[in-house]
């Protein structure tokens, strides 16, 4: 078995360096995200929706701007925890191009009680309303609270399910999404 | 997909868990198995625990390091249990360090340790490959098979998939596996990390790529290579320096 050790051991290294080379990407082929998907490195799903004080809100019209979308409801307490640190960041990103919005899961959840906590904690961001779901699924909302950071092109750059999130980590992804 | 699993009121989050599972059956492999290396098991316990709480520490500690300023008046956010203030990279390196240091002070042999240690990384693989496909992340290329799984607007190959087999596939050998006497310590682990980055070397080609080298090829695939070089390289100049030791046993 000896004598056959160091062939055997060339031999493996070069198919792996032959299997390498095959299976190279052409490179005018890069991953273009040209579609919409709720994934990393893909095109962020379109949505108009009303908010609490009947503002439409187009995620199209933010286009050229880094977005945060946190999907949140009244009754889940993580999400409740963490509307704090994302109303902190509205109102440190303000004068930037940074756009934060909450979208509410109102079809799992409830207008008055959606009002309630959002004129009890003074909650300024804007509040899409999301009555059908439609937009839950469109994202893969699962679970809430669900976070997505998308860039200047619409593209997602980075997605957080569970909470709750702590301002520190608002304000690294929120500076990568301006600096980008 | 498996992004949450919803028992009752609570939502933990699928990739955490699954890692949780692997990390807790490595643990227990590590144990029972430490006895087939010579290792004492009190040691490699120690080693394990100290280097996961470094790993942990030493990831949020480098994560704050690269961002101080977002820590600024929010001191809370540095004992955040979200796990996205991690640095993994740093954090990976600080725990490696760690139990290298412990090894080095307990005196124990530096290749009976790394052999002893493969069983709890054998388990931590699968697992880890396992949530990736949880997360949805790491997808593969599209492909007519039909295996592929839907995903992204096309039916993909679920190169996680492939790569959960290969490595329980390599857990269940080194399981049934009683190290050979004729082998010098470290075979086995350089055995498993010879495996594992040739099965990776060979699945990475089915993967989305991310990153691209020169002329297209995906430089992951060169890591893996490397790997597998300094692995094989390892694994044969141990056996060559221990080829008199052995002769010399068998004049005797």
């Amino acid at each position: 078995m000896n004598k056959f050790r160091i062939p055997l051991t060339i031999t493996l290294l070069v198919a792996a360096l032959a299997w390498i080379w095959s299976s190279r990407i052409p490179v005018d082929s890069s991953p273009s995200p040209l579609i919409e998907a709720a994934q990393v490195g893909y095109l962020a799903p379109d949505f108009k929706l009303s908010s609490l004080n009947s503002q439409e809100i187009n995620l199209i019209d933010l286009n050229g701007k880094p977005v945060i979308i946190n999907f949140w409801a009244s009754w889940c307490p993580p999400c409740k925890a963490e509307m704090a640190a994302f109303q902190q960041a509205f109102l440190e990103y303000a004068e930037s191009d940074l756009q934060i919005i909450a979208i509410n899961a109102t079809s799992q959840d409830s207008l008055s009680d959606v009002s309630r906590f959002i004129y009890q904690n003074g909650v300024t961001i804007p509040i899409p309303l999301d009555q059908t779901g439609s937009v839950s699924r469109a994202y893969l909302v699962h679970s809430l609270p669900t976070t997505y950071f998308i860039d200047k092109t619409g593209v997602i750059a980075e997605i957080i399910i569970g909470g709750p999130i702590p301002l520190a980590l608002l304000r690294v992804q929120a500076n990568q999404l301006l600096t980008d | 997909m498996f992004p949450v699993f919803n028992i009752g009121p609570l939502s933990v989050p699928a990739p955490a868990f699954i890692l949780i599972i692997g990390f807790l059956l490595g643990s227990y492999l590590l144990e029972k198995k430490a006895s087939s290396y010579s290792v004492d098991s009190e040691i490699l316990d120690r080693a394990l625990w100290i280097g996961t709480l470094s790993t942990l520490l030493g990831a949020r500690l480098s994560y704050i390091a690269g961002s101080p300023a977002s820590f600024k008046g929010n001191l809370i956010s540095l004992i955040s249990l979200n796990p996205a203030l991690l640095d993994p990279v740093a954090g990976f390196v600080i725990g490696i360090s760690a139990v290298m240091l412990i090894i080095s002070r307990q005196k124990t042999m530096y290749w009976k340790f790394l052999d002893s240690f493969t069983p709890f990384i054998g388990s931590l693989l699968p697992a880890y490959y396992l949530s990736r496909f949880a997360s949805g992340t790491a997808y593969g290329l599209p492909t007519d098979l039909p295996w592929g799984i839907y995903l992204w607007g096309a039916a993909r190959h679920p190169v996680q998939i492939y790569l959960t087999i290969s490595a329980i596939i390599l857990l269940t050998i080194i399981l049934i596996y009683t190290p050979s006497r004729n082998l010098p310590s470290g075979s086995t682990f350089l055995l498993f990390s010879a495996a594992s980055s040739s099965f990776l070397l060979f699945f990475t080609a089915f993967q989305e790529p991310t990153i691209f080298l020169i002329a297209g090829i995906r430089i992951e695939m060169i890591i893996f290579w490397i790997i597998l070089f300094v692995a094989l390289f390892l694994l044969n100049s141990r056996i060559q320096s221990t080829i008199p030791e052995v002769n010399d046993e068998a004049k005797k």
